[in-house]
């Protein structure tokens, strides 16, 4: 029976349930006890009394009749003596009717007052036998044997019935003494048991009453300051919940500001990558039209070295057409100066011939200059094409390494192209994070009103607690002396404390009124509602976004 | 002996008046006297000849007849120098005491044929003892250049004479 684990409402049926057991308990000894005593009183007052009265009654009759008889005997009216005899019928009637009550009122197991009826009975009957006898005899007008019956045997008979009367009386007596015994006896067994019980009680009682309000009281206490204290700290806590809920849809507005330039950058960045992507592929294009370009023009190329070649070639044939003509003019010189050898020879007939002759060579001479100028500008020609030739394969080596370049400039645009994809895709996947942070966001900030919110109703459910705790003091403790009155103002006063330790932005501020110098943004009071009037603007800006 | 007359002959600068043909050996240009020119004829295959001197070409068919030609460069003592177009045979005629004689000597090109007058030829100056210059007629001023006039009896009549002689 640990009273620790009990449950309050056993304690208290224990606490009262002992005291109104042995009340019980008492109560009933004492109603028994009593009752006891009322049932001897009872039967000593209906039965004894009555008994003893009924017997000193029937004593009575019996000496009324004695009287009777004697006046029987006494009185010489025949008339009278038979009323006498009636009376006397009367009186045994009645003494009867009393001695059969007697009778029914001893109980069975008195055996010795049945004994002591019995014997009066028969003394009775005896007495009343002889009496009658005496009655024959006095109505007989046998007065002396009538009187000598009852002087000698009637007389003595009911003596004896008196006597026997007498004993019953007596019985009588003691079974009331008996009986008032047995009450007193009753009497003081209840009221010792009575006085025991009631310091027993008293005892058990009063520790039970005492260890059950320890008990009760010093739980209650203990729950009392914790509750108190759990009020006042939830109360503090709830205080740096709605700051800390502030300071987030703050943190929250500002991010879905910097998330709507982070989208609207993205945007810029989004087009201007559709754009590279686009030129891009322009330049694909056109690279693979340069391609073309540069194929068609190595072709060309081709050609004209081909075309070159051939110059080449004619020019070189004509160098050799040249050339015979120059062996042709030289040899015409020769053929000349073998004329003006000859006409030297000749002497004076070769004159007119030397003149021929030097003709002649004047026009080999011509020829071969002719010849020598045509074999230059063929030759030069030849090195002008040559020239051409070169810088036909420069240029084709050009034309070449700018098709490689162009391949080149064509993969990599390619991959620009691909990176541009890419980087699309991943602006786009950049985009959906975006729009997913803002409806994170948007539900931080949501999230951070129903904070806000909760904070308050826990701040009302903290000071509901405190003014219970406070009736729960004024039922333990009789009055209102307890840390954390339920007062606004007191109550945050007291919530302050733990809060100064919070973050950067002081939420030492009320959250009912402005007392004094209210720190954070604007400098203005923060008021309760002061999240829930951020985020509504943020959630408009939201919709915007 | 013969020497000293042709001296006499050819040292009267009015004997060295006339026609010459000019043709060009290395950097120089030289002239031979027309008489002595028999024909020119452009380069033609020679036919070597073994245990010549190095100067002695060869010989060549001109026409049926068997000329021995001299390379004018070697003989001078130039380098050799390799056979263009224009390099060609003159075929001259020298005449020794006892016979003329026909030989061709290559010559890089033949120029022409010069009237050179007395006035213009200077008596060949005199470079020491010991070079013989009895080859050279006289130098030629002409109004593109000096001309080496030379004696081609004197320059070709030596050794291949000797030659002759031998074979």
């Amino acid at each position: 029976m640990n009273l620790a684990n009990m449950k309050v409402s056993t304690k208290l049926y224990l606490g009262f349930a002992v005291p109104v057991t042995i009340m019980i308990v008492l109560s009933f000894i004492s109603l028994s006890s009593l009752g006891k005593i009322q049932q001897n009183l009872d039967r000593i007052v209906t039965v004894n009394n009555v008994r003893n009265n009924l017997a000193y009654d029937t004593g009575e009759d019996i000496r009324d009749i004695m009287v009777r008889l004697r006046d029987v005997i006494l009185l010489k009216d025949d008339g009278q003596r038979q009323e006498h005899k009636k009376e006397i019928g009367g009186l045994r009637e009645k003494y009867d009717g009393q001695l059969k009550k007697i009778e029914e009122m001893t109980s069975k197991d008195d055996t010795k007052g049945h004994d002591l009826i019995g014997k009066v009975r028969t003394a009775q009957a005896e007495a009343k036998d002889l009496n009658n006898r005496f009655l024959e005899l006095a109505l007989a007008h046998k007065d002396g044997e009538a009187a000598e019956l009852l002087e000698t045997k009637a007389g003595p008979a009911v003596e004896r019935v008196t006597k026997a009367i007498d004993a019953l009386a007596e019985h009588q007596v003691e079974r009331s003494k008996a009986r008032f015994e047995e009450a007193t006896k009753a009497y003081a067994g209840a009221r010792q048991f009575s006085i025991v019980l009631a310091f027993l009680a008293t005892i058990l009682s009063g520790g039970l009453a005492f260890l059950i309000i320890r008990s009760i009281t010093g739980p209650l206490q203990r729950v009392i300051a914790g509750l108190s204290d759990g009020a006042e700290q939830v109360a503090a806590a709830s205080m740096q919940v709605s700051s800390s809920s502030q300071q987030l849809a703050e943190g929250t507005s500002e991010q879905a500001a910097s998330l709507e330039e982070t989208s609207s950058s993205l945007e810029e960045m989004s087009s201007m990558t559709k754009q590279n992507a686009d030129n891009s592929s322009q330049a694909k294009a056109m690279m693979g039209e340069v391609r073309k370009i540069v194929g068609k023009v190595d072709g060309q190329m081709g050609n004209m070295v081909k075309a070159i070649e051939e110059i080449t070639r004619s020019s070189q044939e004509t160098g050799k057409i040249i050339k015979t003509i120059d062996e042709i003019a030289f040899q015409t010189n020769l053929l000349a100066l073998n004329a003006a050898v000859e006409a030297a020879r000749a002497g004076e007939a070769g004159a007119g011939f030397a003149v021929v002759a030097d003709e002649v060579r004047n026009l080999a001479l011509r020829a071969a200059d002719a010849a020598k100028n045509t074999g230059n500008l063929i030759e030069g020609t030849i090195k002008a094409v040559q020239h051409g030739n070169e810088l036909t394969h420069l240029t084709q080596e050009a034309f070449r390494e700018n098709a490689a370049i162009s391949v080149k400039v064509e993969q990599l645009v390619d991959e620009i192209a691909a990176a541009s994809q890419e980087q699309s895709q991943g602006i786009g996947q950049v985009n959906i994070a975006v729009t997913e942070m803002d409806k994170v966001t948007q539900q931080t900030a949501a999230n951070a009103e129903e904070s806000a919110a909760a904070a308050e109703e826990l701040n009302a459910q903290a000071e509901q607690m405190k003014s219970y705790v406070s009736d729960l003091v004024r039922v333990v403790s009789g009055n209102a002396q307890f840390s954390g009155s339920p007062l606004p103002q007191e109550g945050y006063a007291m919530a302050r404390k733990p809060l100064s330790k919070a973050g950067h932005k002081a939420p030492a501020v009320p959250y009912k009124k402005a007392t004094g110098h209210s720190a954070g943004k604007g400098g203005g009071a923060m008021k309760l509602t002061r999240p829930d009037q951020l985020i509504p603007l943020e959630a408009g800006e939201f919709k915007d976004f | 002996m013969d020497k000293m007359a042709k001296d006499q002959a050819a040292s009267t600068p009015a004997s060295r008046e006339g026609k010459y043909l000019t043709f060009a050996l290395a950097a120089e240009e030289y002239g031979i006297g027309i008489l002595k020119v028999k024909e020119i004829i452009g380069m033609m295959a020679i036919t070597t000849v073994p245990r010549t001197p190095e100067y002695v070409k060869g010989v060549i068919n001109l026409r049926g007849k068997v000329i021995p030609v001299v390379d004018l460069r070697l003989k001078f003592g130039m380098d050799a120098a390799g056979y263009t177009e224009r390099t060609c045979i003159i075929v001259v005629e020298i005449s020794t005491e006892q016979q003329k004689i026909l030989m061709g000597i290559v010559v890089d090109s033949v120029s022409e044929v010069l009237n050179i007058r007395a006035g213009e030829i200077e008596s060949t100056p005199n470079f020491g003892s010991r070079l013989d210059t009895d080859y050279i007629l006289g130098m030629a001023k002409t109004h593109n250049g000096v001309k080496i006039l030379l004696d081609i009896d004197r320059v070709l009549s030596r050794e291949e004479l000797f030659l002759d002689q031998v074979a």
